[in-house]
């Protein structure tokens, strides 16, 4: 189960798992979005190497432009695999609480 | 306890691959940390055999619970080309933004993380084993 949406605040909310069977639905919504981007991971329990691929695409074309992508409330071990990956020094990165 | 099941080669069984170890882990007890990276690395390896295997026979997925408290997954592909996921493929993770490719950063990052992964290439096919303790 994975969702990926614009919230009443601006934010973008992933919800579920970003696996290689969703990460075209994640990057086909991404690849819309413009500027600083907030994306609220609450919600997100699982990504992949397939998922980190999107946020790395995503990421790359708004930098690119003068805008990027910020992370946050990124649970635990979401946050170790991006430890792992050095996507801390590329990412605005907001532990979850 | 160990439970075994085929798997066709396609990336969109992945909700099926993840509810069958779902259930092996309820029924094992294992904890969130084990069951992140564990089902981590099935997705890496089942998707690299489904990209580069080239063949079209199911793929076998094993997963049991050892004697020392660890989780041992095995999975099979009779179709498999040679590719060892132990060797480092040398992924630069402090590599600037604009430097980056994808490619590569599963392999290293499952490489990482399981306390142990076994490769083997024969007549059979490749074999892929890896464990990781249950945790709490």
């Amino acid at each position: 189960m994975f969702e990926i949406r614009l919230a009443d605040n601006g934010h973008v909310l992933v919800q579920g798992r970003l696996d290689a069977a969703q990460a075209p639905n994640a990057q086909g919504f991404l690849d819309g979005v413009q500027g600083k981007v907030v994306l609220d991971c609450a919600g997100l329990e699982y990504i992949s190497s397939a998922g980190l691929g999107v946020l790395l695409k995503t990421q790359k074309r708004l930098v690119g432009s003068g805008g990027g992508l910020r992370l946050v409330a990124v649970n635990a071990h979401i946050m170790d695999i991006f430890r792992f990956s050095g996507f801390d020094q590329i990412f605005e990165l907001e532990a979850q609480a | 306890m160990a439970v075994e099941r085929r798997f066709p080669r396609r990336v969109d069984v992945l909700p099926d691959i993840f509810d069958f170890t779902a259930a092996f882990y309820a029924a094992e007890a294992v904890g969130e940390r084990a069951r992140y990276v564990l089902d981590f690395t099935t997705e890496e390896l089942f998707t690299n055999f489904v990209k580069y295997g080239g063949g079209s026979r199911d793929i076998l997925i094993r997963i049991e619970r050892t004697t020392a408290d660890d989780v041992l997954v095995t999975m099979v592909d009779q179709d498999a080309k040679r590719f060892d996921v132990t060797l480092d493929r040398g992924v630069d993770t402090s590599a600037p933004l604009e430097d980056r490719v994808p490619g590569g950063l599963g392999l290293h990052l499952l490489n990482r993380m399981v306390d142990e992964i076994g490769y083997r290439f024969d007549a059979d096919g490749t074999t892929i084993t890896y464990r990781k303790h249950r945790g709490a």
